[in-house]
């Protein structure tokens, strides 16, 4: 043990060296290396993970906002379908007003043509008597000119003319 | 590009064998005791070039008594050149080298708190540092005219106590003496539990003070059988390449491989020494449970 204890003393100061060199070796590391080259690496850390947030923050926005516009269009489109429905409705009502209202004229214009008929027949007849009177008229002026005169031939063709009428 | 590199790692290994050729059996004694092969650095070449006077010198006594205490200033003084250099290397937009270190560190970073959780993260640093020190130093050993400081026992036993005073003086000031001494007693919650803790006690101090002498061991161990078994390879090359000329200027670099090897042991082992060293402190430091049954202290304090 005494041995042990004489030769550790021996070897002491080399033993002493090597703490020494150690601890100079640490000190310097510590101070010039260790120190700055882990707040390097902790500051980057830091500000990546900061922009990680940042970019993670906006993410979150952006599909909010993305959210909110997909409900919005979504209203959207569904207020412009119900818009198109109304409209439709409203369309086919204005249609069918119309067509009404084209019938019921139409049926006035038919009426009007009926009567504008009825006139022209009775004007027509009334020419077409007028036109056989004096056909007939001059027709039997011819075959009889000689023994009728004037007045009673046209009392016989005018009785004749009622009776035709009559018929 | 790479045959070049290639090119340049064969001559100097071919010097470094041929170095090692003048300097004798290519390693030292301790104290002067019987040889241990090992790749032969800048000081034992010095040495041996120098003769026996100069090595009978105060120079040469010192030169070859902190031969491995003066390697490891001047890797320590390097390792503290290339971290200062790097301080440039701080933009918010990072350069590709700043990408790859930043890519390290923040790898580390989550080593480390994925082990003691983010809470702890002020322990990155010296995790950080202890593990670039023992690989840097490690790696150093295979360098030609280099050695590395972790292949001496002085220098593994004087990292571990480091770590055992790191630990144990953080777990005191982050659990506190009672929450500490309740640890160490096995964590007792019951009557059994009360009843064995002074025998846990003794047995977890036991443990407690094992755990620097492991880690010193196993760095120590690993890293002089590499150097040892280098050496004894560089020496086979050179008897091989001696069967051929009386005087050979270079040996067959039979050591080669090892070199390789060194590479992966190296690495190895300052992640094992640094995994250790994190799971030490982790199982000392008060949990998850803890830490809320404080918290809930504290607010029940707070809200009173």
């Amino acid at each position: 043990m005494g041995e042990l204890l004489n030769m550790f003393l021996k070897e002491l100061p080399k033993i002493l060296t090597t703490v020494l060199a150690f601890g100079i070796f640490f000190w310097v590391a510590k101070k010039l290396f260790w120190a700055s080259i882990l707040q390097v690496i902790e500051n980057r850390q830091a500000r990546i993970q900061g922009e990680f947030d940042k970019v993670t923050a906006l993410r979150k926005e952006v599909e909010d906002l993305k959210a909110d516009y997909t409900k919005r269009i979504a209203e959207i489109e569904r207020e412009a379908q119900s818009r198109k429905q109304q409209e439709i409705a409203h369309g086919r009502k204005v249609a069918e007003e119309i067509i009404e209202q084209a019938r019921a004229e139409a049926r006035g214009e038919i009426e009007r043509v009926k009567q504008t008929v009825a006139i022209e027949m009775d004007k027509a007849r009334a020419q077409l008597r007028e036109e056989v009177i004096r056909m007939t008229v001059a027709a039997t002026e011819r075959i009889i000119r000689e023994r009728l005169d004037d007045a009673k031939h046209r009392q016989l063709i005018s009785q004749f003319v009622e009776d035709l009428a009559a018929r | 590009m790479s045959r070049m590199v290639l090119a340049a790692c064969v001559v100097m290994l071919v010097f470094a064998s041929g170095m090692a050729a003048a300097g004798g059996a290519g390693g030292h004694g301790e104290g002067g005791g019987a040889a241990e092969p090992g790749l032969p650095n800048l000081i034992t070449v010095a040495l041996a070039l120098g003769g026996p006077e100069f090595a009978q010198s105060k120079v040469g006594h010192f030169l070859h008594e902190w031969e491995y205490q003066i390697f490891m200033v001047l890797i320590t003084a390097l390792l503290c050149g290339f971290l200062v250099a790097t301080a440039r290397l701080r933009q918010f937009v990072p350069t590709r080298m700043q990408a790859l270190l930043e890519i390290a560190v923040e790898g580390f970073y989550n080593f480390v708190t994925g082990l003691l959780g983010k809470h702890n993260a002020k322990h990155v640093p010296f995790i950080g540092c202890l593990f670039l020190f023992i690989w840097f130093n490690n790696l150093f050993g295979l360098v030609p005219l280099f050695t590395g400081a972790t292949s001496k026992f002085q220098t593994t036993i004087a990292l571990a106590l480091v770590v055992f005073f790191y630990i144990h003086i953080y777990a005191l000031k982050d659990a506190g003496l009672r929450y500490y001494l309740w640890h160490m007693a096995g964590s007792p919650d019951s009557l059994v539990g009360w009843c064995l803790a002074p025998l846990l006690f003794i047995l977890e101090v036991i443990g407690k003070l094992v755990q620097p002498l492991s880690l010193a061991l196993r760095l120590y161990g690993n890293l002089t059988g590499e150097h040892i078994l280098s050496g004894v390879f560089l020496l086979l090359g050179m008897m091989l390449a001696g069967a051929f000329m009386p005087h050979p200027p270079v040996g067959v670099p039979l050591h080669l491989p090892f070199l390789f090897l060194g590479l992966l042991v190296g690495t190895i082992q300052a992640l094992v020494f640094t995994l250790l060293s994190t799971i030490y402190l982790m199982m000392l430091l008060p949990h998850d449970d803890h830490h809320d049954h404080e918290e809930a202290h504290a607010h029940a304090g707070a809200a009173h």
